[in-house]
Parts: structure tokens; sequence; C-alpha cells
């Protein structure tokens, strides 16, 4: 029994201790300190900007070269890009609560009007006065508040909602392609018909057939997205609003708005020719299911070319169809400057910098689309980012991506101006809206509830 | 079932005996093959993707066999991310780092169970609270508490707590396996001149090597795995850690899932032969923690 | 008690601080960048008189604690004692019931999303042929909260693994004892297996409440708390709180809130825990 004294280390146990002290020395560096390097002694210090965005690394790479060539050509500025592909809302806030933020980089707008209220994020009214040619930018892009006073910015890129659509689908069933110019895109009503035609159950029967079967389909005409994305242009076509413009009531159950959401639900429920939303944006469902030729068309946002590019089927992209005036929104989330930095105009020089589309890629390869009205109304600029790769974006592309987003945008969604919409959209139109898709309420009954939950979470503009 | 019962089936001899063995063991096997397939859909769905084209994994109705098979998917992946780099550095914090758990839990296990003090339940319930407090509320306050330190940017705030008990989660365990060992053998080490490290050592640890390699495992799968400590800790890109670096092809708007799934391959592969390697001991452990009476 | 001091020194230096920082920020209205507001127990009486949201997400990790928890331990325990045979293929068997355990959460979520799917998901297209009425799944409110408890069923390898080990620490002569005594298997289990593993069902049990009561991601990835909120767990709404509203103070005491709730449930289980675990080194 007196066994315990005879055992030695063990040969693993000696071994593991072998390799932690190589490993702790080899290591030594790592420990002691992270990015000291580079403060040179000599004279003139350049301005040291931290900058941190997100995005996959199809976008980190184009944004390191970005960084790279502004570092280039400023050799005054030094700009180091910090890539937080995941997890940034975590990030960010322990950054600024241990006083130690970015100096500019990508936020979330909401977190951004918040902490501009508060002061930590800097106000660029001044920076783009004094700079006509920075200012020339859409509209619809800035983030205004303290009543349309001071500014945080832009986005960081501009994107629009379009409708994508599989052309071999549509020859199939001998159907006209959408249209790609606003002024002859389709009613709801006509939307809905070219939907019915391309729904096919597994018999073959299409969904106008009498003997169509909804609860075995094979092809869905279209797939919508869930989020506001998709329902907030069809809700402005139809006249309807998101919520008042002095941000004190939420619209949503007015009638103009539930007829839009119905008709969405209906497609569903109703005409079948839409497979149940799926939650998820995140996944290329959508582009996928088309390629497999599961789905004739979907509403998306513009980025997604980028992924439509990449898959090998004949696709293109239309306008939205619409209800009383053809409408989609212009979106995105802003690039914003941080009050803390040290050096707010070079800030602001790589503010100018960082979505020049002759600096960033992203613009050819269908990620991004230009915010600086020159960009959509000079024709040799259109070709800079529409023409300059060959293969992404398809000839109908200029109707859908230039006049409509300049003619058919005119409302900004909440996004840009509502006080506390994170909460209201999670906490009040979110869930009903979830409710709706899911198909166990009404259009009317779902927007009620969602009126009455966001009462109390009402703040007025930002 | 003939629970904890050794049966070899190796041995017909001793399978044979009964006709009702024979059926257990069958309708174990039956249970098992079951189960198995259903958890190695993730796996084969995993790594098939990783050989695909954007446009095959998500194609309906679903496809197993890659066609055509997409080499090129791992050195893309491999490249996009300094892996080996990523790969060393996750191991400076991993390796230390389950040392010291399985060290320190061990030690403050022992000190949980087998020896006796005033008040010892009441901090040891203390302790496990640390537990029950969800990580969004306290992740800034700690943040701030090493950057008041001035540690922020370094592998120390990753590290230095698992030298001293690391989480709760591993005392506990341990200390579960500690109280299951009889006392007497203790009593009998101490009678022999033992103290209690040395009884720690030469009794109680010999005897809970499945524990103790568990604590191991979880510990050196949790670190390999962690995002947000390092997240939140490191700026600098050239101490990012595998984790870091898979989230490069995780993130919101990624549209490059082949890659994210050859690179999430590539990052799981270690962690399999570990798993393979250390549940052996598992087995060891039968003869070892037999008490020779 | 010298033995203990590390983890209690580790305690204090690393944790105490924050989780007391933790309640004091919950007393105040702090959004991360401006300086805190005390506002006392303002906080707690909101989440507590005024607050549907608390109410709903309190019962929805409820009704998911409840369904988890039982099953998980059940199936862990079962498979555990199973891989505990010396059967064919022992390793590789153990391997791949941890694997959904090691796969990168995004990669099986994209999975489980898939499977999940009304139209195009692999467990309807296996169901409704056999006359199971099409289910929504993940996207109906009834069905979202017994989808995901299914999905955890999956991911039970970590607690099959400490079952594992626990019953390695069985010692052979009791077996050996009740098969003198001519016990038969069901025997063995019920007089030596079972009582020898309390400890190890004791720590599975609180673990996997204090865990499941604070589940978050799954619901974060796959439901966003939907349809409906019907899937928003409590962690869910606090994350949403903390860091896509900025309100730290009111997700802190959301957090102390819960907490207490599970504080209370560890103390009940430990207390009740004289009555049915059996230490031999006690």
């Amino acid at each position: 029994m007196a066994e315990y004294r005879t055992r030695g280390t063990h040969p693993l146990a000696r071994g593991v201790m072998v390799v932690v002290v190589a490993l702790l020395c080899a290591g030594a560096p790592l420990w002691a300190t992270g990015a000291d390097e580079g403060a040179s002694a000599e004279g003139m210090q350049p301005a040291e900007l931290t900058f941190t965005f997100w995005g996959s690394p199809f976008e980190r790479e184009a944004v390191d070269l970005m960084v790279a060539a502004f570092n280039e050509a400023n050799p005054n500025i030094e700009v180091r890009g910090q890539h937080i592909p995941d997890g940034y809302a975590e990030k960010i806030a322990t950054m600024v609560a241990g006083g130690t933020p970015p100096d500019l980089g990508y936020l979330n707008e909401q977190q951004a009007f918040l902490w501009a209220i508060e002061g930590v994020i800097l106000d660029l009214t001044p920076h783009f006065k004094a700079d006509p040619e920075a200012s020339n930018r859409l509209e619809a892009s800035y983030y205004n508040y303290d009543g349309g006073s001071k500014t945080i910015g832009t986005n960081t890129a501009a994107e629009t909602m379009v409708l994508y659509y599989n052309k071999t689908l549509f020859d199939e069933a001998g159907v006209d392609y959408p249209p790609s110019d606003a002024s002859m895109a389709w009613t709801w009503e006509e939307f809905v018909a070219v939907a019915k035609q391309l729904t096919v159950d597994r018999s073959g029967n299409n969904a106008n057939s009498d003997a169509f079967d909804p609860q075995n389909i094979d092809v869905f005409g279209v797939s919508f997205p869930t989020w506001w994305g998709g329902y907030l242009p069809m809700v402005y076509s139809n006249g309807g609003q998101l919520a008042s413009d002095d941000g004190s009531k939420l619209l949503l159950n007015e009638p103009e708005a539930v007829e839009a959401l119905q008709a969405i639900q209906d497609l569903v429920y109703v005409h079948h020719v839409a497979p149940t939303p799926a939650q998820s944006e995140a996944l290329p469902s959508a582009s996928v299911m088309m390629q497999s030729g599961k789905v004739a068309m979907a509403v998306n946002g513009h980025w997604a070319i980028l992924d439509y590019s990449q898959l090998e089927f004949d696709w293109s992209l239309g306008v939205l169809p619409y209800h009383v005036e053809p409408t989609t929104i212009l979106l995105g989330s802003p690039t914003v400057i941080y009050a803390a930095t040290e050096h707010p105009d070079e800030a602001f020089e790589f503010y100018k910098f960082h979505n020049d589309p002759t600096e960033v890629d992203l613009y050819a390869k269908g990620l991004w689309m230009p915010l600086r009205l020159d960009y959509y109304t000079d024709p040799s600029k259109t070709a800079e980012w529409l023409d300059a790769i060959p293969g992404v974006y398809p000839p109908e592309a200029r109707g859908v991506l230039i006049d409509y987003t300049l003619n058919n945008t005119t409302r900004q969604p909440p996004a840009y101006w509502l006080k506390n919409a994170n909460q209201i959209f999670s906490e009040a139109i979110g869930p009903a809206i979830s409710k709706l898709w899911a198909g166990e309420a009404t259009a009317q009954e779902a927007m009620d509830q969602a009126v009455r939950d966001a009462g109390p979470l009402m703040q007025g503009r930002w | 079932m003939s629970a904890a019962e050794p049966v070899k089936a190796s041995a017909p001899s001793r399978l044979g005996r009964t006709g009702r063995a024979r059926f257990g063991a069958l309708c174990a096997y039956a249970l098992l093959l079951t189960g198995s397939v259903v958890m190695l859909i993730p796996l084969v769905w995993l790594v098939r993707s990783s050989f695909m084209g954007l446009g095959q994994i998500f194609i309906f109705p679903p496809e197993w066999i890659p066609d055509p098979w997409q080499w090129d998917n791992y050195p893309k992946a491999l490249t996009t991310i300094p892996f080996v780099r990523y790969f060393f550095n996750t191991l400076f914090i991993l390796v230390p780092t389950v040392v010291g758990t399985v060290i320190t839990a061990a030690l403050a296990a022992f000190g949980f169970s087998r020896l006796s003090w005033p008040g010892r339940d009441w901090v040891f319930g203390v302790l496990l609270s640390a537990l029950m407090l969800p990580y969004a509320v306290t992740l800034i306050p700690t943040f701030l508490l090493w950057a008041r330190i001035g540690l922020i940017n370094t592998y120390w705030p990753l590290v230095l707590p698992d030298w001293f008990g690391g989480s709760i989660f591993y005392v506990f365990l341990l200390r579960q396996f500690f109280l299951t060992l009889p006392r007497e053998l203790d009593e009998a080490a101490i009678i022999d001149g033992a103290n209690p490290l040395q009884v720690l050592r030469h009794v109680v640890v010999p005897l809970s090597r499945p524990a103790l390699i568990t604590v191991a495992i979880f510990t050196a799968l949790f670190e390999w795995n962690d995002f947000l400590g390092p997240l939140i800790y490191l700026n600098d890109s050239r101490q990012f850690t595998l984790a870091l670096g898979l989230a490069e092809f995780t993130g919101l708007y990624t549209s490059q899932w082949h890659l994210l799934m050859a690179a999430s391959t590539v990052v799981i592969a270690p962690v399999l032969v570990l798993f393979l390697f250390a549940q052996r001991y598992f087995i060891e452990g039968i003869t070892l923690t037999g008490i020779k009476a | 008690m010298a033995c203990a001091a590390p983890a209690v020194l580790g305690f204090v230096f690393w944790q105490l601080g924050p989780i007391v920082a933790s309640l004091l920020i919950a007393l105040t209205d702090w959004r991360i960048a401006a300086t805190p507001n005390w506002i006392g127990l303002d906080n707690f009486q909101q989440i507590l008189t005024g607050d549907r949201l608390f109410r709903k997400s309190l019962g929805v990790t409820a009704y998911y604690a409840l369904g988890s928890v039982p099953l998980r331990l059940l199936a862990a325990f079962v498979l555990a004692v199973l891989l505990n045979q010396k059967i064919r293929g022992l390793p590789i068997f153990r391997t791949i019931f941890y694997l959904p355990s090691i796969v990168p959460l995004i990669a099986s979520s994209v999975l489980w999303i898939w499977l999940f799917n009304p139209d195009f998901g692999l467990l309807n297209a296996i169901l409704t042929p056999l006359g199971v009425p099409r289910l929504q799944w993940i996207y109906g409110t009834r069905t979202v909260i017994p989808a995901l408890i299914l999905m955890s069923m999956w991911d039970i390898g970590p607690m099959m693994i400490i079952f594992l080990a626990g019953l390695q620490g069985v010692p052979r002569q009791f077996y050996e004892a009740v098969e003198i005594d001519g016990g038969n298997p069901w025997h063995k289990m019920r007089h030596v297996t079972i009582p020898m593993v309390t400890p190890t069902i004791l720590f599975n049990l609180i673990l996997s409440v204090i865990g499941t009561m604070q589940t978050f991601v799954q619901a974060y990835v796959m439901t966003e708390g939907g349809p409906d909120n019907a899937s928003l767990l409590y962690v869910l709404y606090l994350y949403n709180k903390a860091f896509e509203q900025s309100q730290m103070g009111y997700a802190s005491a959301l957090a102390w809130v819960l907490f207490v709730i599970i504080a209370g449930l560890s103390v009940l289980l430990f207390r009740s825990s004289s009555r049915w675990v059996y230490y031999a080194g006690r």
C-alpha cells in the first residue's frame, strides 16, 4: 500500500516541462510588448492614426492596400488598420471605456449617434464645410444630428436594395426579365403574376395551375429578406412610413404600411410563391438558391453582386416592384472620427481617402457603391466602377444603380435619424415582423403590437 | 445494459457466455453506430465543403461529393492569414495555461476537498459565483483592470489567471473527483510520514488521472478556441491567435464559405489528433485507479 | 488552506474587482462613453416592475433550461456508460461523440440553420414523407425552443467526458463484490455505478444549470431572439442591452438579477446534495 513514494516524475511530465521552458524562451519577445516598434527618434514624427474596420478577408485585403497607398502618399501620416471581423461591438466598447478609442473607424450608426451626443465622436460639419469636393456626396448618405446642424459623417460606402434574378428560369418560363429602369418598374400585381408563373411544384405545375401543390414546391418565384432592407422600400413605395418625421410615433400600423407588409406576407402564405423568410441574413442562401435554380428572383442589397459575380450562372438585376411610387432605399453604416484623436485634420484626410473609388477596388468588385455624386453623373466616372472589371456588373446594372439611386431614394431609412432605433427595432418592430413572417399574425395585428410596444421607446430624432 | 462491466468484445468466449450479454452488446453497438452517424454529419459536412466551390456548398438538394475537387481552397485559406505564426502564438498561450491550470487547480481542489479548514465550503461557494455573472457585464471592468496594470497588448491577461487556479470550473471538477477517493488512503500515507503536498502528489494525483487529463483537455480546447480573450486584449495582428484568425472568415459580412470551411478543417485537425491521443489515458486510467487491496 | 490560496488570490485579483464593479455599474445609467450618473435602485425597479421583456426572457430561458438540462444529462450519462466498456473501436467512438464540441460554432450553426429550414431543410425532407406535418422549426414561435433544445442535445461531448472520468474512478472490486453476492448488471448500475458517480452528476447538474441559464450564442446567431421574442434567451436580451443599445448600467442590473437566480438554484442543489450524493472521501 505504501507505494506512493516509489514513482518518480513521469517522463511525459518531464517532456512537457521542457516544451514549456522552450516555448517561453522562444516567445519571450511576444510577451513583453506589442506594437511599440517604429517610434523613430528622428526629427518629425508622423501623425499616427488607428483605423478600425470590419468585413470579410476580401474587404480586409482591399482596405489594407488602400491604407498602404495612403501611407505612401502621405509621409507625414502613419495609419494603422486594425481589422476586427467579429466581436466588433465588444472590442470597440472596451477601447472606448478604457479611454483608448481608435482615431477613426467603421461604427454602428446608433452607437455613433449616441456617442456623438456624449462627445466621443467628432462633429465633422466644419471639415465638410471647408472642403467642397469632400462634401459633394449623396445627400441621403449623411448622418446628421442635433436638428441637422451637426454630422457624424457619411456612410463608408453607399448601398441600395435591388431585385436579382436567374435569367435561365425566366427564359424557360417564357417571361420577360424584370425592368432595369424605374420608369418601367413592375407594379406589385405584375410582380406577383410573374412570381406565380415562375413558381413550380414537384410535378411541374406552376402556381397559376389548378393542380398546383403548395406543399411540394420545387422552384419559388421570389425570396424576400426578413429585415427592414426588404420591407421598407415597399412601405415607402406605398406612401407609408416607419415613423413620423419628428420620431415621436411609429406609423407602421397605418393603412399604407400595413397594406405593403401584408402583400409581402401574402407572397408566402396566400400566393405560395416565396419560401418562409429565413432569419439569418449572413447566409448566402438567396444567391446560392438562385444559382441552384430553386429561386427565380431575390430582393437583396447591391453588395450581393460580389457574391453573384463569383457564382457561375446567368443572372442580372432589376429595379424593385412598386405600389404607388417606384422606391428603393440608400443604406450603409458610417465611418466616424473619434473626438479624442490628436490629429483630427490628418484623420479627415484619411476619411476622404478611405472610400475614394480610385484607391479601393471594392466598387469595381461589386461590394460598395460610390458616395460622391460625380461617380453617378459623369459617364467617365461611372465607367470607373461599373466597367472596370468585366463580368462583375451585368449590362442592366447601369440603369438600376445610377438613376434609380439618384432619383428613387428620397426617404432616408430610420437608421439615419430615428433616436433609439436599435432598441425600437430589437424590442418592438423586430419581434412583430418575425411573427408576421412566421405567418402567426396578420400585418395589422403584428403592426398594432409593434406600435404598442414601441410607444415607451420613442425618443424623437437624433 | 451491463453498466461499467468491462465486456471484452475481442474475447468471444466471454461474450458468448450468455445470449443476453450478446444481445446487450448488439444493442450498445446499434445505439453507438446510430449516434455516431448523427454526430459525424457536421464533420463530414465541414470537410466536404472545404473541397467545394462556393456555389456547391449550399446547393439544393445537397451534394456530398465535391465536383470538382477544389484543392486550392487550402492554400488560399492558409495564405489569407499567417497560419504558422498564429499557430505558434496560440501555443505560447496554450501550453503555460494548461500546465498552470492543471497544477494550481489540483492544488486548490485538494484544499477544498481533502483538507478541512474553517469556512472552506463557504469560500468555495463564493469562488463558484464567478461563473454565474454573464461575461457581457464583467468584460469591460476586467479589461479596465488589466489596462490599469498596463498589460494590454500582451499575453499576460490570457495566461496569468490560469496560474491562480484558472477557472473555478476546473477546481470544482477536480474537487468532485478528489472527494470520491477513500479517506483511508490519505490517512495511511500520513501515518507513513507524508505531508499534505506529498499526499496530493503521490496518492491523490495518480488516482485522479482521468480527471486531470479531462481538465488538461478542456483547458487546451478552451484556449485553442478562445476568441473573446485575445480579441479584447490584443491589438497587434502579429500577436493574434488561430481563433482570431479564423474569425477573419466568420465575420458578419463574409461570403467565402469555402475558405472558411478549409481554414476550420485545418484548425480542428490538431484538436482531433490531440483528443485521439489523450483519450488513451482514460483506458490506462482503469488499471491505475484500481486500488490494489 | 494554503493549497487553495492561489485560487482564492486569483479570485480576489481578477474576479472580485469586476464583480463588484458590475454591481456598482448596475446602480448607474452608464452608457460606456460618458461619465455615469448614480441612479440608485432605479434599474432594478424598472426590471422588476416595468420590463415585459425581462419576464418574457426569463420564461423563455426557464423553458429552455428545463428541457435541455435533464435531457442532456441523461444522454451524456447513457453515452458515457456505453463508452466505458471495452468494445471495439472505443477511441473512435469517443472521438466521434466529442466531435460536435470541436467543430467551430459558425460552421455548425450554418449546418443547423440548413437542417431546420422549413422549405429546403433536411429535417423536413425526412419527416414530411413520414406523415409529420411540415414544421417551422426555428421559424415558428411554438417550435423554436424545442428546436434549440434538440440542437443542444447534440453537443454533449464535454459532459460525456466528465461522466466517463467519473466512471473510471469507480473501483472495480465494488463490482466484484456485487458479483460475489450474485447481482446482475442492473444491480451493479443501481448499487455501485450510480451512487459512485453522484459527485459527477452533481457537478454536471450544477454546471449545466449555470451554463444553460446563460445560453446565448445559438439564439444570437440563428434566431436573433425571434420569432416574436419566442427565443429571447435572458443573456441575449442582456447582450442586446449592453452592446447594441449601450445600456451597460441596465445590462449589469439584469446580470445581477440573473446572478441571484442562478446562485439560489445552485445553493438549493448543493443543499439537496447531502441527501443523494455519496462521497467516499467524506
